[in-house]
């Protein structure tokens, strides 16, 4: 089976790796960084040459404190 | 001006990296690491206090269970922490230590004998000068989407084709920059 292409901006996401130290992280990481990368959020601000702000979720929510 | 033998430069690179990996689970980009301290550098000059590890876990835990409907068990292992600032510390260290096994330590010298040759003895010049290549440098990286190392080490190894011309990019302007300046 082929394996998808991951995103090309793995290597300077902020984020991405906080998906890999918990087991049921890894879905955002199935679900955006490989394969379906152009649905993420913060691989489109980085197409267009911005960086994204390290609380940018790729469902293009912010992450916020929980108290 | 000595350096190690590069083997010994491959290896050292190749157990960063895996390391920089296996702790951090990050491919090894400098770049990156150096905005990442920027950025949290300036949220904190902007009085806005950057999310801490458990912080930023516990968040991630609440969108993910948002978002997929599943609740995050807690993390075997955790990133250092200020690792960021460790790891461009460690970028001096390890440049102290090259410098001092190979001999080639001068307290005080901020550039070798091309560099006089092409930018004066001034220290201002040669400041500014650092300056100004830092300058272009950081420009190159933010329009190149990565550095030597975030496309040469890691886009690489990952058989990035953006990474090969990126790097193709680099190392060629070096060599012929390189050559220039030695012919000058």
């Amino acid at each position: 089976m082929e394996r998808p292409e991951a995103c090309p901006h793995v290597p300077s996401c902020d984020l991405y790796p906080q998906f890999q130290f918990a087991s049921n992280l890894a879905m955002w990481r199935e679900r955006y960084c490989n394969g379906r990368f152009a649905n993420c959020a913060r691989f489109k601000l980085s197409e267009q040459g911005e960086r994204p702000p390290a609380a940018l979720l790729p469902n293009g929510t912010l992450l916020k404190k929980v108290k | 001006m000595r350096y190690w033998p590069w083997w010994l430069g491959g290896l050292a690179l190749t157990a960063v990296s895996l390391a920089h990996w296996f702790l951090l689970r990050r491919m090894f980009a400098v770049s990156s690491r150096v905005n990442a301290l920027v950025d949290d550098a300036r949220a904190r000059l902007a009085g806005e206090a950057p999310m801490s590890q458990d912080e930023l876990e516990a968040a991630l835990a609440a969108a993910t269970r948002d978002e997929f409907g599943v609740d995050v068990q807690p993390a075997a292992a955790k990133p250092p922490a200020r690792h960021d600032l460790l790891f461009v510390l460690g970028i001096m260290g390890g440049g102290l230590l090259a410098a001092l096994t190979t001999g080639s330590f001068r307290p005080g010298g901020i550039s070798g004998e091309l560099f006089q040759r092409c930018f004066g003895r001034s220290l201002d010049l040669q400041l500014a000068t650092l300056l100004a290549g830092g300058v272009l440098v950081g420009f190159g990286t933010r329009m190149a989407g990565g550095c030597t190392s975030g496309h040469g080490l890691s886009g690489l190894s990952r058989l990035q084709p953006g990474s090969a011309l990126a790097t193709v990019a680099f190392f060629g302007t070096a060599a012929a920059v390189s050559l220039l300046l030695g012919a000058w």
